[in-house]
């Protein structure tokens, strides 16, 4: 190759690069793109989120019904139907397992009109009395709730449940406070999440001062809401935030906050048993 | 004369087999397969400790699926294709009666599905043995249980295919496969909360109806419990040749007065 095709190729290529350079400092003001394309392209996005955001929320909710399989081993059970005419025969009593009115999916072979097939699914689906059947270790499941949460991390039952199932192992806490940490920095509005971290902090880790932030911060996200669009799991959460609250000041020797933090959640649940002891204990009441 | 049945009855079956091995069918189950394995090494990559039930339960449900769709699409093609390339006629040609050709064609594409369950069933089983992951003796009548769902959901995709167009079959043959499990639940709930003729209806369809999750023991094996009793593996047995013999029998019913 002669020298002057080695200078040829070099000057194109420098070209080259600046004419690519050039482009790319005017390219966002002479691209045409259509405003129809953009919203095309807008709803496409939409669509892929959607889609992968329902498959999400399926798949966390999938595993979260297995959990309750886990649990029962592999046994069905359901909410027992008021209007059954089997609620004598069905395994739907109330028994000493903290079922309350629970019955087996599976029919029990005193209501069951099929004979030898319901003997058959009995046998092939698994199946015990309600009274009477074997429990798993919550703890199998887990994997079941690191699952959930990967798959959906705005899941928050997963967290909180996982994480008060993650505390009942051996030098679990600590893993249980940093699962919830992270679930909170999933759900940074939730109050249940901060409820749970505030509250676990409170009793199971004795950190009262730690306790106290997120305990507060349940209470500001609760109050920011309109007190009826809060689920049953939101009060709850709030309520245990508020007596965590009360007990972990008084404990801590913090009486004056201990005796504000009671009456002001008495006043939001009138009735709360915590609060009235820990007024009781600090003002003699 | 029963064995000269038996001769024609697995003549006709081999055909259909060598038939679908021909037209690379397996190819099809092979490629399945392909993915399961590769599903199996992604939850390898990431680990499987504690996740052994849920891999137990996802690998079986696989399974599950995609037996049933390789067993809807053997059957519910063995008649009409045999119909739409003419070759049916001088099949029934020869001292073979229309019967005769139907368990043929069922025999044969259960044969295929039991051949794809036993690819399937070997793959997970290999899967779960490398992954550390016991599945049990159960699995075995897991597997035969299974084998023994194929056979009703051949027999119903042969019946199907006989009643309705190829495609119009497939699609009933799937949604019942998939379906019946739910729906024999609700009617399940439909029996255990009506009265007088509504109850009836109910009792009548769940026992007319296959019901194919009393084959299941998927759940079983997942969770880990001991394997059923043999009264239950034969029980089944007779419940699957039951409906076989029904459904058979309605696919005769139309196949004899079928214009070929």
């Amino acid at each position: 190759m002669r020298g002057s095709h080695v200078v040829g190729f070099a000057l194109a290529g420098i070209a080259l690069a600046g004419a690519s350079a050039v482009a790319r400092q005017v390219r966002p003001e002479v691209e045409a793109v259509p405003r129809a394309a953009r919203s095309r392209d807008r709803v496409a996005e939409a669509a892929r989120s959607t889609l992968f955001g329902t498959f999400r929320t399926s798949m966390a909710d999938f595993l979260w019904l297995k959990v309750d399989r886990v649990v029962h081993n592999g046994v069905d059970v359901r909410a027992a139907a008021e209007a059954s005419h089997h609620d004598d025969a069905t395994d739907a009593d109330h028994d000493d397992h903290g079922h309350g009115a629970e019955e087996t999916v599976v029919r029990a072979r005193e209501s069951d009109w099929r004979g030898i097939l319901g003997d058959i699914e009995r046998a092939i689906q698994p199946y015990e009395p309600i009274g009477t059947h074997v429990h798993r270790d919550p703890r199998e499941a887990l994997p079941l709730f690191r699952l959930m949460t990967t798959a959906n991390p705005g899941f928050v039952d997963g967290y909180v449940t996982g994480a008060y199932v993650l505390s009942r192992e051996p030098d679990g806490l600590d893993r249980a406070l940093e699962f919830l940490r992270e679930g909170e920095r999933n759900n940074p509005r939730d109050l249940r999440i901060a409820s749970a971290i505030g509250t676990m902090l409170t009793r199971k880790a004795r950190r009262h001062d730690d306790a106290l932030p997120y305990l507060v911060r349940t209470i500001e996200l609760a109050v920011a809401r309109d007190k009826s669009t809060l689920s049953e799991d939101e009060l709850e959460a709030w309520q245990d935030a508020v007596r965590a609250l009360a007990t972990g000041r008084m404990l801590a020797g913090d009486k004056a906050f201990a005796i504000r933090a009671a009456k002001a959640g008495l006043a939001e649940f009138p009735d709360d048993p915590t609060c009235k002891r820990v007024l009781a204990e600090l003002e003699g009441k | 004369m029963v064995g000269r049945k038996a001769v024609v009855w697995g003549t006709l079956a081999q055909a259909a087999v060598l038939d679908s091995i021909r037209r690379k069918d397996m190819a099809v189950a092979g490629i399945l397969s392909v993915l399961l394995v590769a599903g199996a090494g992604l939850l390898g990559r990431f680990g499987v400790r504690g996740l052994e039930l849920f891999l137990k339960d996802a690998s079986l449900t696989v399974i599950e699926i995609l037996s049933s769709v390789m067993a809807v699409l053997f059957s519910t093609r063995q008649v009409p294709e045999e119909i739409a390339r003419r070759t049916a006629l001088p099949l029934l040609a020869r001292p073979i009666g229309r019967g005769d050709f139907l368990i043929g064609k069922f025999l044969g594409a259960w044969a295929l599905a039991c051949m794809a369950l036993a690819l399937f069933g070997g793959i997970v089983a290999g899967m779960a043995w490398a992954l550390g992951v016991g599945l049990g003796q159960i699995y075995i009548q897991y597997l035969l249980l299974r084998a023994l769902a194929l056979g009703v959901l051949c027999a119903l995709g042969i019946a199907l295919s006989c009643w309705t167009t190829a495609p119009a079959a497939t699609t009933l043959a799937l949604v019942l496969s998939v379906g019946t499990g739910t729906f024999g639940r609700a009617l399940m709930l439909v029996e255990g909360s009506s009265e007088g003729a509504a109850r009836n209806i109910a009792r009548t369809a769940w026992l007319a109806l296959p019901q194919f999750n009393l084959f299941d023991l998927k759940e079983k094996v997942a969770y880990g419990w001991p394997p059923v009793a043999g009264w239950v593996v034969w029980g089944l047995a007779a419940y699957a040749a039951l409906h076989c013999f029904v459904l058979l029998a309605l696919a005769n019913a139309r196949f004899q007065r079928q214009a070929l």
